[in-house]
């Protein structure tokens, strides 16, 4: 039986990269709704400040949640494995949202 | 209780003789011209599979030796552009998704279960219905060049060469409804592989120490789950649009031709590491045998893997770099692209320090492995090259980018294939390939493809577009082109050699296997049989054979768990997901027709619609109905109370809920389900972002009447439903009245949606916005006319007997997918009814 508890760890095991994929659609999907609108540059330079920075923290609090919490239960296995995931995620959170700090939203090169 | 309650002597030869002659009867196949094909023991399945993808594979490769023969030299006129068109075509669609794809589910249909030692995968009628639709879909696809109707516009179909009739023929019917089955058994093979991998591992097997390859093969069919149904939301589209004129693509009339390529890609990228991982899993497996000593970095190449997982998803618009979407957006799928070779790197490493950490025997299986290793990581470096946007602008469409992906796809597949090959051959055939023919395969496979392919590389930067079916002199492309042919020709040579190794040498057995000639440490290479391990051990290492030297003689003996059969069927043993504490013994489905005919009638519904035989198809879908109902109804069989499997276990024989094996089969069915809906969430949002002209106002909105009265009898369905649920009720004729009336609640609901929309004057050809309102209604259908079958199929095992508050698996799936139906129903209504109206 699944329990409630297990799924939970199994969830805070893969929250790093789930956190990575929500910011990463949402920091893209965005420039093409806010484009049109009036001021969307900046909105959108915002939104991606706002979510990279709302982004590492949240990785960070998980990791720990299930580092210190229901990973234990099951072993070293799911806690290691879960820290480096979400290590990696958050390289790659920041990784992704570097392109803002070279480029404005909604130049069109082609 | 008919079960046996004494644990038996496993010390008496007597009982042991007794227990295998037993097994051997359970699992015997059936015998004659045609009955041997009704079976579905996985190692007769897995054989059939993996000959018949292999033969794709050759088929494919013979298209490209066409390919080449042609361009050989400039001007030349061996075949013409038309058949050009084809040949390409047709070789790309058919080395992504009739071999690579089938290829990674015949080989694990093939070893999973022996690798985790269990008797076979959970759904062995499901893996064969897989293969048969494969089969028969796949040989029509191929079949269709010889009578020159091959889909002709690259293998993928870009709108609008693809969706306009006058353009492409029916060449592109046949990719769009021929690849259906490709879609379809990838699914049910991920269903397989993810409740194979999570519930049928042996007793004490955790997540930690399960072999590599079930952690890769548990994240690839992760990973279809959520790749697979955008391409189907894409396929549907573009048939729509085909064959009724919905203009989903069209730009006048507020479609979008990238929408395809958004839909496209977000399968096709993470295709290619559906492709890559299980051949990188493979390689986990071969390295450290071959090497002697456990691999390095296990815990390292899972979070590489499952990143990898996670990433490829983010990477889908780099093939779209010269579509002329903003800067930041090519910026942040750049980032992403790169990013994603960290994890890649990452294995890689692992592998070349186990390499280094022990001593390699150059065998075979390790050549290909190191070919591998040096072509997909020059592929690997090239994709770097290509993430990088003005790099990209330069390569597009070049063979540049040809050069790169065969590096990518021949290194990180076919290499590793050929190693799985000489690597597994002792645990499925008498004897072994050889190996001085296998290093003659090797040397030619390996130079012929770095001659035919690296030249590539240069012939793209100097201009040659891809896909020309000719060139004009003095270009500079004469002697590369010529080089290339002269190394495709060298790796035929090769796989000819490989061919004639497996002629002399390959003679496929279960019971009498050469066995473990490389001292591998894992338990596929236990003495197996047609019914796999003679017991299900208990593990407690990575490499039980290394770190357990009594294990196989133990195993052998039947000392372990289930050594004979206890309910007197074919049965294997279900464990907890992540624990691998034992929960029950599963009743497996043997050798049966309805299968067959169930695929061969899917196969022919979909094959008969290509050629427009509407009628006929219709007749074919509805026998595929009725075979299915008849596969359907011989599961499901009554408990047999608690059973003793061994080392004083008492397990159940009868689950259902959480635990079951059919639980986690329908909750992942929900998720493709789901994730197609989501697909379809994104190209309806999509075509906003690009058309919201063509939204409401000004388009018609039915009144908030008609949203309301479905949404109340979604929610009146859900009333039926949880009544209906209650155990008390299935002793009463109240709950099969409920399970017949609440799905009818269902289709009222999606009935008063469609007349609201229809009453409005919103017609489907009207506009992308219209087209994508219907097809919500279309895909909600789709579920919806499931659950009608369902019930009606659940009403039946109740006034038949089968159904009560104990066994009730029948209605507990049927309520899963009945839940789900009401959820994407409400959804659709607050998409179709509550977007417009937000007015943004």
């Amino acid at each position: 039986m699944m329990h409630g508890s297990r799924a939970i760890s199994v969830a805070l095991w893969l929250s790093g990269p789930t956190i990575w994929a929500v910011h990463f659609i949402l920091v893209y999907a965005s420039e093409s709704v806010l484009c049109p609108r009036p001021a969307g540059v900046a909105a959108h330079a915002f939104l991606v400040v706002l979510s990279t920075a709302a982004a590492i923290p949240a990785i960070v609090a998980l990791a720990y949640l299930g580092g210190r919490g229901a990973f234990v239960a099951e072993g070293p296995f799911l806690r290691s494995t879960g820290i480096a995931l979400s290590s990696l995620a958050a390289i790659a959170v920041l990784w992704t949202a570097m392109p803002s700090l070279f480029l404005t939203a909604c130049l069109r090169p082609v | 209780m008919t079960a046996a309650t004494q644990a038996p002597d496993q010390n008496d030869p007597a009982v042991r003789a007794e227990q295998e002659q037993r097994l051997r009867a359970v699992w015997a196949p059936p015998s004659g011209v045609f009955l041997r094909w009704t079976d579905t023991n996985n190692n007769a399945v897995g054989a059939w599979y993996t000959l018949t993808a292999f033969g794709m594979f050759l088929f494919a490769g013979v298209l490209a030796l066409v390919k080449r023969a042609q361009l050989a030299v400039p001007a030349n006129d061996l075949v013409s552009a038309s058949t050009f068109n084809q040949l390409f075509t047709l070789h790309g669609s058919m080395m992504m998704f009739l071999f690579a794809v089938p290829m990674f589910e015949a080989v694990s249909v093939l070893i999973l279960p022996q690798l985790l030692g269990a008797r076979d995968l959970p759904f062995p009628r499901l893996s064969a219905f897989g293969f048969w639709t494969f089969l028969v879909g796949g040989v029509f696809v191929a079949g269709s060049i010889f009578f020159d109707a091959a889909p002709d516009a690259g293998w993928f179909m870009y709108p609008p060469l693809a969706t306009r009739t006058t353009l492409s023929g029916i060449g592109a019917d046949i990719w769009l409804l021929g690849l259906s089955f490709i879609e379809v058994s990838s699914i049910a093979a991920a269903i397989e592989l993810i409740v194979g991998v999570l519930k049928c591992r042996p007793p004490g097997m955790r997540l930690n120490l399960m072999p590599l390859y079930a952690w890769y093969i548990l994240v690839v069919a992760v990973m279809i789950l959520f790749a697979f149904p955008p391409l189907i939301a894409g396929d549907i589209m573009l048939e729509l649009e085909r064959a009724f004129d919905w203009p989903f693509f069209i730009h006048e009339r507020g479609g979008d031709a990238l929408l395809w390529q958004h839909l496209f890609w977000f399968f096709g990228h993470p295709e290619v590491y559906i492709i890559f991982l299980p051949a990188a899993g493979m390689v986990s497996m071969i390295v450290p045998t071959m090497a002697g000593t456990p691999l390095i970095g296990y815990r390292l190449i899972v979070v590489a893997l499952i990143a990898t997982g996670f990433f490829s998803f983010g990477l889908w618009v780099h093939h779209m770099f010269t579509t002329g979407l903003p800067a930041l957006s090519l910026g942040f799928f750049s980032a992403a692209s790169m990013a994603v070779s960290v994890p890649s790197g990452i294995q890689v490493f692992s592998w070349i320090a186990t390499i280094a950490a022990g001593r390699l025997r150059l065998t075979a299986a390790a050549l290909f492995v190191l070919g591998f290793l040096v072509v997909f990581t020059i592929g690997g470096l090239t994709g770097v090259m290509v993430a990088m946007v003005p790099f990209d602008w330069q390569a597009h469409d070049t063979y540049f980018v040809v050069a790169h992906f065969h590096y990518v796809l021949v290194g990180g597949m076919v290499f590793p294939l050929f190693a799985a090959f000489y690597y597994w051959a002792p645990a499925f055939s008498q004897r072994p390939l050889s190996e001085r023919l296998g290093r003659i395969a090797f040397a030619l496979i390996f130079v012929g493809f770095n001659v035919a392919f690296f030249p590539m590389h240069i012939t793209g930067l100097i201009g040659m577009p891809r896909r020309v079916y000719t060139y004009p002199a003095g270009m500079g492309w004469d002697m590369p082109n010529m080089t290339s042919t002269v190394g495709a020709f060298m790796v035929a040579a090769g796989v000819l050699v490989f061919l004639v190794d497996l002629a002399r040498n390959l003679r496929p057995t279960v019971s009498a296997a050469a066995g473990n000639v490389w001292n591998a440490g894992t338990l596929e290479w236990l003495e197996n049989d047609t019914y796999a391990a003679r017991s299900v051990p208990r593990v407690d290492s990575r490499d039980p054979l290394w770190t357990d030297p009594r294990l196989s003689e133990d195993v052998k003996e039947g000392r372990y768990y289930l050594p004979g059969t206890l309910t007197g069927r074919r049965e294997t043993l279900v464990t907890s997901a992540i624990l691998a504490e034992p929960q029950y013994v599963m009743r497996l489905t043997g050798p049966g027709w309805a299968h067959v005919l169930a695929a061969i009638f899917t196969a022919a519904f979909f094959l008969l619609l290509t050629v427009k035989l509407v009628t006929a198809a219709m007749i074919c879908g509805i026998l595929a109905v009725a075979a299915v109902v008849l596969w359907m109804w011989e599961t499901d069989p009554p408990s047999k109370g608690k059973v003793e499997i061994g080392g004083g276990l008492r397990v159940p024989t009868y689950a259902t809920g959480a635990v079951s094996h059919s639980w986690w089969a329908m909750v992942v069915l929900m998720l493709v389900a789901g994730a197609l809906y989501l697909s379809y969430v994104f190209g309806y949002l999509y075509l906003w972002t690009v058309s919201p002209q063509h939204w409401p106002p000004n388009a018609p909105l039915p009144s908030p009447l008609w949203s309301t009265l479905s949404a109340v009898l979604l929610l009146l369905s859900g009333v039926a439903l949880r009544l209906a649920g209650r155990p008390a009720r299935f002793l009463r004729v109240s709950m099969p009245t409920l399970v017949f009336l609440g799905p009818l609640a269902l289709v009222a609901a999606l009935a008063v949606d469609v007349w609201g929309q229809w009453q409005a004057g919103l017609r489907p050809q009207e506009s992308g916005y219209a087209a994508m309102v219907f097809t919500s209604a279309f895909l909600q259908a789709e579920i919806v006319a499931s659950i009608l079958m369902m019930s009606l199929f659940t009403c039946a095992r109740w006034l038949t007997g089968q159904l009560d508050a104990m066994r009730r698996v029948v209605f507990d799936n049927l309520a899963l997918l009945w839940w789900y139906a009401i959820g994407q129903g409400l959804l659709g209504l607050l998409l179709t009814h509550g977007f417009p109206r937000l007015g943004m």
